[in-house]
Formats: C-alpha cells, structure tokens, sequence
C-alpha cells in the first residue's frame, strides 16, 4: 500500500543536469536517491489550469521507495507518496 | 479509591452443588465438549485440572461426579451476582465467572461502615444466589483481588488505606500473573516473595522483563491504576403483553404465548440473531409475579421451538390466579451461524446501518471527521483526479434523501 | 524432569494451591483453538493454515507491525476486502491522513461502503475507535499507532482507551487491526510506543511483517516479497514465517486473491 498526502509535501532536492534527482531533504533528514526505477511526465488539462510534471519512481538508501514529481511550470519538487 | 472484589471460587461446580445439595462433600467435575470446565476443591486435590480430558479426570478422581455444563443457567446466575453488586454501587465491573468488582468509594462513611456493607452483600447473595462467597476491599482492583483469595469462604477481609503493599509483601510470587518462566527467572534470582519483587530497581524490571514485568512490579508494590470497567449487560430480546380484564391461566396458554414468541422470533431474525434462553415472567392480580426460565438445546430464531418453549413454562408456572402481564424474554443472543460449515465459518452478517452508527459521533467530533471513497477517474494519469474522499454523513444522507 | 520430580511439582503445585486457590499459580498455556472462532480471513491460504484459525480474530485486537514497505498497509486493506465480500462493513481510523484510496480500490476494497475517520487528534482517534468497536463493523483498522507518540496523552488515558476498546470488542464481531511503523529497534521495541500504550497486553495476534526482496519487471520496481512472522497468538501454537509478494498494481500473491 502506498501514504499518499492530501496535499503533496514540497521538498529539497538535489538534482543533476538531466532534472533527475539525486539526493532529497524531506521529514529533517537528507536520503540519497539510489535508484531510479521509473520516470514518466504528465502534461495534461493544458485547457484548464495546466499541469505539467515530471514523476519519478526512485529508491532512496534508508530502503524507502517513494514518488516525487518535478512540477515543471513552477519548478517546485514534491513528494507524492511513499510505498509502505 | 476503594474496590471491593467478590469472589465465589468454583463458580459453575457451586452452582450444581446448590441445585444438588446432595453433591456437598464430594469431587464434582463439570464437563464442556470432554474437557474438564470447573472442577470442585476435592477433585483438584485429587489433581483434576481445568482443560484436562474428562477422562483423564475420572481416571485421577474416579469417586467425581460428573454433570454436563449449562452456559446459559451460569451466566444467568452470575448477572443476579451483579445485580447484588450492583445495588451497592453503579459501577460494577465482571471478571470471570464468580469474580466481580464494584466501587465502593463515597458508598461509607469509614473503615467500620465497610464491614458493615460488606456484611450486607454477603447475606444479600446468599438471599438472591443461594451462594457464599469471599470479599476483598482495598485501594485498588489487583490488591482487593488478592484479599479476597487469601480469605476464608464466606468471610471479608478488608485493608486499611495504605496498607496494600505491607499486605502483599510476604505473599508468593505465584499470586501475581507472571508467566511461568519469569517465576523460573525470579527464583534464579532468590526471589520468592512479592516484597521481594517490589523492592527491585523499577528499571532493571522494565529492562529484564519489559513494559509487562513493569506493570505487574507496580501491581506487587500494590499500585494499580486500571479503572473499572462498567459492565454491560447482555442484549436480550424481550415482548410484553398487558391484560385487561387479568386472564387465567389456559386463556393464557391460547392467546399470549404464541403471539409473544412470534414478536421476539421477528426481532431475532431481522437482527440476524439467534437466543439459546427463554424467560418468562407472569405478574399476577394480586401485584406477585413469578419467572421461569429454559436454556434450549442449541441457538435457535424457530418461532415453533420458542412458542414451544413458552408454552412448556406458561405449564410450570400454572396457578389459580388471573394473570395481568406476561413477558418473554430471550437471552443467549448470537449471531445466526451458517448452515454449510464446509464453506468456512464466515457468516452472513446483520447489515449495520452506517449512517446511524456515525452520526451521535459526527454530532460528537464533528462531521468533517468521517469520510467514505468516491471512484471519479480510476484512469486519470494525476493521482489526485482518481479518487476523492467526501463527508460521510452528508453524502448518505443525500443519497437517502434521493431514494425518497 | 523425571516422574519423581514432576510428581514432586504436583504436590507443591496442589498444596499452593489449596492454601491459595486453584489460580495461585498461573499457566500461560494456549488453550485449544475452538473450530468456530469467528474469523476474517486474510485472503492468503498459507497465513491462514499459519493463524491456526483461518483468518485474523473477531471480537479481538490484532496488531500488524513492521518498518515501512513491509506489507502490513496492504495486509489491512486485504482482510477489509475480505471482510466486504462476507458482507461485513468496515471503518478506517486514519489519524495520518495519508490514507491512499486508489490503493485501496486496487486491493479491491468497496470505497464506498469503508468508512473512514480522519481524527483531530490522537485522543480522539481512540475515542472514536473505541465506539466504533462496540458497533458490529466486522473490521475495524487503527492507522497507525507511532502517530500516537509525541501527542502528549498521559499513561492513564492510554491504558484505559485500551482497556474499553479490548471490553467492548469483547461484545462485538469486529476484528480490530493495529498498524504500527517500527522506527526503533526490533519489532515490538517499546520506543515504538507512546508510554502507556500496553498494545501487547491487549493483542491476541501479533504478526511482523519485513520486505525481504523487492520484485522488479524490466528495471522498474514492481512489488517485493514479503515475511509474516507470528509474534504471538492467543488461539494457536506458534507457526513458521510464511512469504507474501505485493505488487504495486494491487494484485498480492501469496496463494491468496
């Protein structure tokens, strides 16, 4: 099953050139992202109110698996939920 | 705080001993499924054990006499055993079989008072039960428990504000519920005594023996925080029927019985019930009224075995005098069982009605505290867009308001 | 021990306790699993056959504990799922508010028949669960127990929330399921707890949980495979671990559903 949070947490995150993740600072501790097990983006309701993101599915080395999206209009980082 | 715990050892046994005085004096056993249930003090010095085989049992104590237990007719007698508590105090809480507590704290003004009522509810249980028991009172719940063990049958003992721990101190170990193997660890330790386990460090308790072993050191220093647990009364089902003009007794047998059980039957089956005990209480012309009661053979909604079963005490109860009101109750509620047990034993439930549980809680908490899931996009790339979570109360009742 | 010094036990065992009454000294032994103890199912044969009783207990508490991704967050919505299915309804306390409804609907829970409660705070979580325990739901999960910690909520109260919960279930069909992360130590570590809060006293079933490999399909992780271990169970004699396998899509394996 995975926690999901009503409203996505916004978090820090170090990335690399490419905008994938490398390390993320999130509940007062830094994990290091050290997989990447899927990315995917999303760029939909453009006639709306736009959403453009870019979803990664990573592995963190405290043996979290979690999903953070890079909001691409805003360049903000979140963290979508964790896998429990 | 001031608990009196009433304790009647041997609960089921004494009861077959009060119906069957001839049975005073000898090893009883009473029998569930072939397994020893209660067994009376003589069958125990004999090395029957509760949970043995019966015939294991018969094999150690071979003079035993053996009687089939009756659930319902013990339970039946241990609510009258809270009711007596329960005149006392309103707050009564039941262990097992022959072991309750009440609250007498405020009911005395004194030490002296205590006795007095604790003299009150032993000749009111040997009114209204026909039983003799042991009573404790103490400043709380584990150490009432033990002063009433420690006392003779039919007898008090009651203990001083403040003195729980100086009781128990000399007391063995055995009395506290410990595990078999912390007993071993303790007397690997030289420990026999609970003076002697209350006066070790807190924390190397908690650290040998963990959040449990601390508990239970707090309870041999005679410190026990646990409240009362109110008890609750078993559902029953009951139908009342009124007369005027009073009827006599075959008039009864025509009109009332059939229609009572019908009524009771309807409740049991919309609630998806089944009762195993029938009560019924006829009220006189003359303001007397008398009760009888059956347990039936097996759980049952049939409205023909409980009209049967009403008839049957309608005929014990049999007198000249006209009747004014019949009641019928039916106890030993369960749920209704599955007839094909080859498919598990998960049963059709009653539908609970939702709506009708969280509302005093929405009323209570607030309704923004209750939620139900609603499908909107199961396909929706976004997470956010698949599902929602909307108020519970407002939603059904909307749902409700639509169907009318 | 030899018969002479097992005959020598009995007697000290009977003359103790006809000085101080047959329960002068307590067994811990399991008593013998009744063949009708109503149950739910957890929807896996092998965790089952495991229970002794064919599913998780009702009228009782139960505790699933384990570190994050352990599979005790699919497990709950598994027996609710089964549960549903035996036309039983279902609450959810969610003191987190993190519960995941598209998991939910995956592990093919009725969303629309699961009440869910979204307390203030912990205090009312318990408070809710406990009349929500006497209410005839057949599962009711308690999401999850670390939340409590850091709520400042005295000993006491925390005993007696859990002394009226384990009472009222008592009454009531309801198989009550606690959550609880393990962020500390071995499961059951007592720092896991908010002080007070003697879950252990109260469980008659207590199964950890611990992901041993995860599952991957083509790099991308799909699911792991999961050990259930039986900490403690009031109603059978302790059984070996069993392995379950989660996959993220809501299908978990296991000989289950």
């Amino acid at each position: 099953m995975t926690r999901v949070w009503s409203e996505p947490v916004v978090i820090e995150v170090e990335a690399d050139e490419g905008a994938q993740p490398l390390a993320l600072q999130w509940a007062h501790h830094s994990h290091q992202v050290t997989q990447i097990a899927n990315r995917w983006r999303v760029h939909t309701l453009w006639w709306r109110e736009e959403i453009w993101r870019e979803y990664f599915k990573t592995l963190v080395d405290s043996q979290l698996l979690c999903t953070l999206y890079h909001d691409l209009l805003t360049d903000h980082w979140y963290l979508e939920r964790v896998y429990d | 705080m001031r608990i009196l715990c009433l304790l009647i050892p041997h609960f089921p046994a004494s009861l077959e001993r009060r119906d069957e005085p001839g049975l005073d004096g000898q090893p009883v056993v009473i029998a569930q499924e072939g397994k020893v249930l209660d067994c009376s003090p003589e069958a125990l010095d004999q090395g029957v054990r509760e949970g043995m085989k019966v015939g294991r049992a018969e094999r150690l104590c071979p003079e035993a006499v053996v009687r089939t237990a009756h659930i319902a007719r013990y339970e039946g007698a241990f609510e009258r055993v809270i009711e007596v508590l329960a005149g006392v105090s309103p707050v009564v809480e039941a262990g097992k079989w022959g072991e309750a507590y009440t609250d007498i704290s405020g009911q005395t003004s004194g030490f002296d008072d205590e006795v007095i009522l604790c003299q009150q509810v032993g000749r009111k249980l040997k009114q209204e039960v026909g039983l003799t028991g042991m009573m404790g009172v103490a400043g709380n719940k584990f150490t009432s428990y033990v002063a009433a063990w420690i006392i003779r049958q039919g007898r008090a003992l009651l203990l001083r504000p403040g003195t729980e721990r100086e009781f128990l101190a000399p007391l063995p170990l055995e009395l506290l519920p410990l595990s078999e193997e912390m007993i071993k660890e303790l007397r690997l330790l030289g420990i026999r005594s609970m003076g002697q386990f209350a006066r070790l460090p807190a924390g190397a308790v908690l650290d040998r023996f963990g959040p449990q072993g601390r508990r239970i050191h707090q309870l041999a220093q005679g410190r026990d925080e646990r409240p009362l647990l109110p008890y609750q009364r078993p559902p029953v089902v009951e139908a009342t029927r009124q007369f005027e003009p009073p009827l006599g007794m075959n008039e009864i047998l025509v009109r009332a019985g059939g229609k009572l059980a019908h009524t009771c039957c309807q409740r049991l089956r919309k609630r998806g019930l089944s009762c195993q005990e029938v009560h019924l209480t006829l009220s006189f012309e003359d303001g007397s009224s008398h009760s009888a009661q059956q347990t039936l053979s097996g759980p049952t909604a049939d409205r023909l075995l409980v009209e049967a079963s009403a008839r049957e005490l309608l005929t014990r109860l049999s007198c000249a005098d006209r009747v004014t009101e019949a009641r019928l109750v039916l106890g030993g509620l369960q749920a209704q069982e599955g007839k094909q047990l080859t498919l598990g034993v998960i049963t059709r439930p009653a539908k609970v009605d939702l709506v009708r549980l969280v509302r005093p809680l929405a009323a209570r908490f607030g309704a923004d505290s209750f939620y139900g899931g609603r499908v909107l996009d199961s396909s929706s790339p976004l997470a956010e867009l698949r599902f929602a979570w909307q108020p519970w109360v407002e939603e059904r009742e909307k749902v409700d308001s639509s169907v009318e | 021990m030899n018969r002479r010094q097992y005959r020598k036990l009995d007697f000290v065992v009977a003359s103790l306790q006809r000085r101080f009454g047959p329960r002068a000294i307590y067994r811990y032994e399991q008593p013998s699993t009744p063949t009708l103890l109503p149950h739910i199912p957890t929807g896996f044969g092998e965790l089952d056959q495991a229970l002794g009783i064919g599913g998780i207990p009702q009228g009782q508490i139960t505790e699933l504990l384990g570190p994050a991704t352990s599979g005790k967050v699919t497990l709950a919505p598994k027996v609710i799922a089964q549960a549903q299915r035996a036309g039983h309804q279902a609450a959810w306390v969610d003191l987190g508010w993190m519960l995941d409804a598209d998991y939910l609907h995956r592990c093919q829970v009725n969303l629309k028949e699961l009440l869910v409660v979204r307390p203030h705070n912990g205090q009312e979580a318990l408070a809710i669960a406990a009349s929500l325990a006497a209410g005839e739901l057949g599962v009711l999960v308690f999401d999850e127990v670390t939340s409590l910690k850091g709520q400042n909520l005295s000993p006491v109260f925390l005993e007696g929330a859990l002394a009226q919960i384990h009472h009222r279930l008592a009454h009531s069909p309801c198989a009550m399921i606690f959550l609880t992360t393990t962020y500390f130590g071995p499961p059951g570590d007592a720092a896991n707890y908010p002080p007070g809060f003697s879950l252990d006293h109260y469980t008659a079933l207590r199964l950890a949980l611990k992901r041993e490999k995860w599952i991957r399909q083509h790099g991308d992780v799909r699911g792991y495979q999961a050990i259930v271990t039986v900490l403690k169970n009031r109603w059978a004699p302790p059984a070996g671990p069993v392995q379950i396998e989660i996959t993220f899509d809501g299908t978990v394996r296991g000989n289950g559903l």
